[in-house]
């Protein structure tokens, strides 16, 4: 059989999870986690989170201190590592320094038992999935970071694992290296079906290659879910900070309209009326330049990238609108929130903008040509742009 | 399994050698003549020999210690007295072996029915009379000259708590002088002694080499060092002098009895006693009459020999009490 | 199917293959006599078959393994059976050896298979129950060496210390009271002589705790510390005072080790510095094979040299300087003998703080405006301090448990380590010979813990450091020219030593008659040939569990996190540290009767080399782990492999050099060990350096000087070919001294 051919992917579940160093250090807190066959799970978050000591009770390099790990149904809270259908591929590679890149694909198999043209054909078969074909009797200490990276991979995958396990595996590469290897991983794993787990402190990565995202902080689970959920609607500050970045201002909503300083604007939301702390994704900020006021018109309508005006996306057609309305009514107020530039940083295709507001700071992620103009100590207002704006209750903003 | 076919393999290795017959003998002479043992015994009778070399103090030590389970089948040679006390806490036996008449009548008559004399030698001076011209002292004939101031830093003799010899030499002195005056003297003498060695064949060594002039001990140690090419020569003091007599014993329980009555038959031949001189480098004179004394050995009819009461100063309260008084009295004074 | 497919049937299946190890204990104890009737291993002795013995709760022990072995092989699940096989190994292994401690009886080749067997089933129990984590071979490892570290260190031990208190069945200190009050121990107050050396040691109290006054004063430290200061004076004034005053073992051992620790590390600081940078390329190179010396020489072979090249008839001292006394004789000369040995050992531990001192750190310290002074103060010595306090302290643990070189130097003054081996030996008195044991071992343990302490260690495994490349600035001409005459003395003596032996070999009679002769070595082939290689034997097959364990030790204390893992350290620490007198006469106080009967055999020899030099394989191993990332095994886990196999398939392959290492250090330590087997030689089982000591002692001059060229060319060799070895590998070369 073949490597495409593999076997069932089996569902991982991990059923109040629990490990403790030294007595009384926790490390991992009841870990509650079901993963489903054939999917791409990635642990996320800042070391010490509790996201490598997961990964390792999964592989049975660690024991739970209590709680049960189930993979395929069976309970292998206690099966030696060795006994357990998981292969691993490590932050360090790992590779057999006295072995050849043949061998090393070849170790688990020779520890199977599996010997002569079977073996031959199946680690031909890895290394080619790889695309490390041909390169078999090199040793390991001649191949570049991402070379070994590729049989550390295929000596994983020639296993047929149940469950694959990803140790951080592209840390020690470059930034473009990285990329490509991370699409490289996720085609294969996407072809060969096979459970994983992947662990990673770099939201980017896990945003790109994962198809369910558990974020942990210091030994809990904060929120599982899909990339786009964590990313639009985080379930707490540490999530929406750590996926991605984002500021915090505090407000209050009364079930319709979001008021931030004397800034106000509407926004559907489910969460109950009262004290709010609003995230605001940078990309949400739009930059109003002194003198240069757009009506509410031309706001809500043009692109706002050639607008004259600096922002990041389509702001709110009602908010913005009631605004205006409410200027017309009252004082010719333009609605918007006060803020002074703090610091510029050009990046390229953006300009990160610090801004200093009444009610704190906000970190705006400015595109399109206006943005030129900002300077240190400027006086600007700022809208906001729906789509990267949410709502957490005040208690979990802070 | 091939693990512990391995192990067993290593035991049997290890414990192999137990199946020859064999015995196991504790040899307190000379490491050469313990050395020369071997091999001829096992030409005369196909026995495989083993030994350990142990003073005879080091050798009562380690039978008592193993009293429970002896190693050891028979205690060859060393000084009397320990052979005695053995015999009396029945750690050896009595053995009377077929030769028991050859044996010189002095030797066997002194010791009685306890151990087996294997040979005897007196206690004197060896001297290195190189040494003494250069440092200007005279030539000691006397156990009185050896208090000589002249003398300081130029005796040695060995510890009564570790050698048979330096025990043996102290009861003769008491033997010659009475216990209170003997200490008196022996104190006199410790302003001299430049060491107290472990080994009471030691000095002789010391005098050889020249670190010490004057070497109290067994003359017939004194031929092995002037044999051997050291500029030394023997001295019988003047007042007479005491002598061991060497033993040999069956150990109490000795795990290869047999081997070990046909070693003592063995070894008191005078082709076995032979080996002593003629490559044992041990000039003692032994104890069957028929063999024949080797020229260099001490002539000890021209020695003025004391008549040596083995039974006292074999007594273990006695040899105690004589060791303690030395060790608190004598070895403490600063020198 | 999936590759591992039997691996996981093998796993999800219901039996466990623990029940080999249960079924072998219950056929051990049914095909071998479980005791033996005296010292043979392999009598095979009928009386002592199981069902001929008394005792009905050694029936315990086959009802063990029928339980065990029903549990291995019902379908339970792996908590429950793992719970059931530790009660049921604990069980029998208890009632087996309890049946042999209680009846006294030699234990049997079936007690050794069957309560092996019985560990290995506990060690499954401890897996899969999941109390130990990691699977049964390294459960089975934990337990099996903590058994020997008790049986084989702890337990000797402690014999010691009970034989020292326990008198005729009766607890009672006054053994302890009469050893430390009589004349060899501590001979304080001598009544023959006019001044009272018991007030002189007084008066080092007050004299004490006024110089620390002095010093705190002159520091202004605070008065907690002061006080500290001044009672530290105090005690530190008795010591001394006791050291020159006294005359006893305790007193003398005192003062030789302040003597030869402080005079080694004083050389041993110049050799590194010299070493480090003279200008001279040829001395820099010639530093590193000073510091294979120690290793190659039999224990007291330059002592026994130094006779003839110092003592009253020396060579150097009476025919070139016409000096005729005999200082060589008592401390002067044991000092000076340690001094010789001791040096290496300081210069190997000081280099890596020598390498340390970065010349640009002085530098800038310099530029900062500080003066020469005070850059040394600030600067270069709390650099160095450590490394000289490591010297310092472990030449004075050396320096306690030398052995050799009193008795053959010593002269009529009494050592520590010496009245250990007389007291038994000679004045056949057990119970003084442990008194003397436990309090040398007591000051060992002491200065053990204060390196520790004082240098923030926790082990006894960092003690070389790595030199670091760069530059330096040369020495100060002066300093460098008077380090080079010391350096070029001190090569001179030592080469003078060696060469006197090998001369010594190959004339009639040293120093009297100089015709050359093959004499003395064809006198070595009636028994010093055979001893040689019985003792080459013993120590090759001692060194490969030596270097296994050691390894084996070293890879569960880095790698695997068990309880009880401080006390595998402490235990390997133990057998390091203790003197090998003292081990030597525990040995024979624990192994001579009873249950445990070993002595008399080549059983104990090679079990006491084997715990003796494991700590050399243990730091050897410890290093190299340090150097491989644990992922490997990790890897090579998840991939599959059982620990037994990853050790096989990894790690042994990466640490094949530590590990040849580690076995040729092994052997070379048996090969010149002294001190601990002298207690255990017996007939057949005579080792060279107790023959060769023997020769010293009874003046077989020459044969002992054949045998002593013997010696030292074969470790020569040996050593040479690791070098060889480990270069050829292209694996540093430095990294071979233990």
């Amino acid at each position: 059989m073949t490597l495409t051919q593999a076997n069932e992917p089996a569902p991982v579940r991990l059923e109040g999870v629990t490990k403790r160093f030294g007595g009384d250090v926790v490390a991992v807190d009841a870990l509650d986690l079901a993963i489903e066959p054939g999917s791409l799970v990635t642990l996320l978050g800042p070391s010490g989170c509790g996201k490598t000591t997961t990964l390792r009770m999964i592989a049975g390099l660690e024991r739970a201190s209590s709680g049960r790990i189930l993979i395929d149904d069976q309970d292998v809270t206690r099966l030696p590592a060795n006994l357990r259908d998981v292969t691993m591929v490590f932050q360090s590679y790992a590779l057999f320094p006295h072995m050849n890149v043949f061998d090393n694909v070849a170790y688990g198999l020779r520890v199977a038992r599996v010997s002569g043209a079977d073996l031959a054909r199946r680690v031909d078969e890895a290394l080619e999935m790889v695309g490390m074909q041909g390169l078999e009797r090199r040793s390991s200490a001649e191949l570049s970071g991402g070379q070994q990276q590729r049989v550390a991979l295929a000596r994983a995958l020639v296993m047929q694992p149940r469950v694959l396990l990803f140790d951080e595996p592209l840390s020690n590469l470059d930034a473009k290296l990285r990329r490509r290897v991370r699409q490289d991983i996720r085609d294969l794993q996407q072809r060969l079906g096979i459970t994983s787990v992947y662990v990673t402190h770099d939201q980017e990565e896990a945003l790109a290659i994962s198809d369910v995202i558990v974020v942990m902080h210091q030994g809990q689970v904060q929120q599982t879910g899909s990339p786009f959920e964590l990313y639009t609607r985080p379930v707490n500050r540490f999530v929406a900070d750590f996926i991605g970045s984002a500021s915090f201002l505090p407000g209050s909503y009364d079930g319709e309209s979001v008021r931030v300083a004397d800034y106000s604007f509407r926004h559907p939301q489910a969460v109950s009326a009262g004290e709010v702390s609003v995230m605001v994704r940078p990309e949400a900020v739009r930059v109003v330049l002194d003198g240069d006021e757009p009506d509410a018109t031309s706001d809500a309508t043009s692109d706002p990238d050639v607008d004259g005006a600096a922002g990041g996306g389509v702001a709110d057609h009602e908010a913005v609108r009631s605004q205006a309305e409410r200027s017309h009514e009252s004082a010719p107020k333009v609605n918007g929130l006060e803020a002074t530039v703090k610091s510029v940083g050009y990046l390229g295709l953006a300009t990160d903008v610090v801004l200093e507001t009444a009610v704190g700071e906000l970190n705006a992620s400015v595109t399109g040509e206006g943005r030129s103009e900002l300077a240190r100590g400027q006086e600007v207002r700022v809208v906001f742009r729906p789509a990267g704006i949410y709502l957490l209750p005040a208690a979990q903003g802070e | 399994m091939k693990r512990l076919s391995l192990v067993l393999a290593l035991f049997l290795v290890l414990a192999g050698s137990a199946f020859a017959q064999r015995v196991n003998v504790l040899c307190s002479p000379d490491l050469a003549w313990c050395e020369a043992l071997g091999p001829a015994f096992e030409q005369a009778t196909g026995i495989d020999l083993e030994f350990v070399r142990l003073s005879s103090s080091e050798a009562l030590a380690r039978l008592r210690a193993e009293a429970a389970n002896p190693v050891f089948d028979v205690w060859f040679g060393g000084t009397g007295d320990p052979h005695l006390v053995a015999f009396h806490e029945s750690v050896t036996e009595f053995y009377k072996p077929s030769a028991w008449d050859e044996l010189l009548p002095s030797l066997t008559n002194a010791v009685g029915e306890t151990y087996i004399p294997l040979y005897t030698g007196a206690i004197g001076f060896v001297v290195n009379e190189g040494v003494l011209e250069e440092e200007g002292a005279p030539v000691p004939r006397c156990w009185e000259d050896l208090t000589n101031p002249a003398y300081k830093d130029l005796i040695a003799m060995s510890d009564p708590n570790s050698s048979g010899t330096s025990y043996t030499t102290i009861a003769t002195l008491v033997q010659i002088m009475g216990e209170d005056e003997a200490f008196e003297y022996l104190g006199e003498l410790h302003q001299n002694i430049q060491q107290y060695t472990r080994s009471g064949s030691a000095p002789g060594q010391l005098a050889g080499r020249g670190d010490v002039a004057i070497a109290i001990q067994f003359l017939h140690d004194g031929v092995k060092f002037a044999e051997q090419g050291f500029p030394l020569t023997n001295i019988a003091p003047c007042e007479g002098t005491g002598f061991e007599i060497g033993g040999l014993s069956l150990i109490e329980g000795a795990p290869n009895r047999d081997a070990a009555t046909r070693f003592i038959e063995w070894a008191l031949t005078p082709e076995a006693q032979l080996i002593a001189a003629e490559s044992g480098e041990s000039y003692q004179v032994q104890s069957n009459r028929n063999t024949p004394v080797h020229p260099a050995s001490p002539d000890l009819d021209s020695l003025n020999l004391i008549d040596y009461d083995f039974e006292q100063f074999g007594d273990p309260e006695v040899r105690d009490r004589i060791v303690s008084r030395w060790t608190n009295e004598i070895f403490p004074v600063p020198r | 199917m999936a590759v591992r497919s039997i691996i996981q049937s093998r796993s999800l299946a219901t039996t466990s293959s623990a029940w080999i190890f249960a079924l072998s204990s219950l056929v051990f104890f049914l095909a071998l006599p479980f005791g033996r009737p005296g010292r043979a291993f392999l009598t095979i002795d009928p009386a002592f078959r199981p069902w001929n013995l008394d005792g009905p709760w050694l029936w315990l022990v086959p009802l063990m393994s029928v339980v065990a072995l029903a549990a291995a092989l019902l379908p339970l699940d792996s908590t429950r059976r793992g719970n059931i096989l530790i009660l049921t190994g604990t069980t029998g292994f208890v009632a087996g050896s309890g049946w042999l401690i209680a009846t006294g009886v030699p234990f049997g080749l079936g007690a050794v298979f069957t309560l092996a067997a019985l560990v290995v089933v506990g060690g499954y129990g401890l897996s899969l129950s999941g109390r130990v984590q990691g699977d049964p071979f390294i459960a089975s490892s934990i337990l099996f060496v903590a058994l020997l570290i008790v049986l084989l260190i702890i337990y000797p031990l402690f014999t010691v210390l009970q034989t020292a208190v326990v008198i005729d069945g009766r607890f009672t200190f006054e053994k302890i009271l009469a050893t430390i009050s009589g004349p060899r121990f501590l001979f304080l107050e001598n009544p023959f002589t006019e001044r009272s050396e018991f007030a002189l040691a007084m008066s080092g109290i007050p004299v004490g705790a006024a110089a620390f006054l002095a010093w705190a004063l002159f520091r202004r430290a605070a008065l907690s510390r002061a006080l500290l200061m001044v009672s530290g004076g105090g005690v530190a004034g008795l010591v001394v005072g006791v050291m020159l005053f006294g005359r006893g073992a305790i007193a003398t051992s005192l003062l030789l080790a302040v003597i030869a620790a402080t005079v080694s590390t004083v050389l041993g600081l110049a050799f590194a510095l010299l070493g480090q940078r003279t200008r001279i390329a040829f001395v820099r190179r010639s530093m590193s094979a000073i510091s294979l010396l120690p290793i190659i020489t039999p224990p007291f072979i330059l002592a026994f040299a130094m006779i003839f090249l110092l003592g009253r008839r020396g060579l150097l001292t009476h025919d070139m300087l016409g000096m005729s006394n005999s200082w060589i004789f008592g401390l002067p000369g044991v000092a000076l003998a340690q001094i010789l040995a001791f040096t290496p050992i300081a210069y190997l531990v000081i280099q890596g703080s020598v390498a340390g001192l970065n010349a640009a750190l002085e530098e800038a310290s310099v530029t900062l405006g500080a003066s020469r002074w005070h850059t040394f103060r600030t600067i270069t010595w709390p650099l160095l301090r450590p490394g000289l306090a490591n010297a310092f302290l472990l030449s004075t643990i050396e320096s306690f448990a030398d052995f050799g070189n009193p008795l053959i130097l010593g002269g009529d003054r009494n050592y520590l380590a010496t009245e250990v081996f007389s007291a038994f030996a000679a004045r056949f008195d057990p119970s003084e010979a442990a008194v003397y044991g436990v309090v040398l071992l007591i000051i060992v343990l002491l200065v053990f813990y204060a390196q520790s302490r004082w240098l923030g260690q926790s082990s006894f495994v960092t003690v070389t450091g790595k030199p670091s490349l760069g530059g330096f600035s040369p020495l100060p001409r002066a300093l460098e020219v008077t380090l080079l005459v010391g350096f070029v003395l001190w090569a001179v003596a030592v080469i003078g030593l060696y060469a006197s032996i090998v001369y010594g070999s190959f004339v009639q009679l040293w120093g009297v008659n100089s015709t050359l002769t093959l004499r003395h070595w064809r006198d070595l082939s009636n028994t010093g040939i055979p001893v040689f290689l019985y003792t080459a034997r013993i120590a090759a097959i001692s060194a490969v569990p030596a270097a296994l364990l050691g390894f084996l030790i070293a890879y569960l204390v880095v790698r695997q996190n068990f309880w009880g893992r401080r006390f595998l350290e402490f235990g390997s620490m133990l057998s390091f540290a203790t003197p090998g007198t003292v081990m030597g006469v525990a040995y024979i106080l624990a192994f001579n009767t009873g249950p445990w009967l070993l002595t008399s055999s080549a059983v104990i020899i090679v079990l006491a080399f084997i715990f003796r030099n494991m700590p050399v394989a243990i730091r050897g191993g410890v290093a190299g782990l340090a150097q491989i990332d644990p992922s490997l095994e990790e890897a090579s886990t998840t991939l599959g492999a059982s620990t037994g196999r990853t050790l096989r398939l990894v790690l042994i392959p990466l640490l094949i050099i530590p590990l040849v290492a580690g076995l040729i250090f092994a052997f070379v330590r048996a090969m010149t060990a002294i001190s601990q087997v002298i207690f255990v030689v017996s007939p057949g089982n005579m080792l060279t350096t107790v023959l060769l000591l023997g020769w010293v002692e009874q003046g077989q001059i020459g044969r002992a000087a054949a045998m002593g060229t013997l010696l030292i060319m074969t470790m020569l060799t040996v050593i040479l070919l690791l070098m060889l070895l480990t270069r050829k590998r292209g694996l540093g070369s430095g990294e071979v001294v233990p």
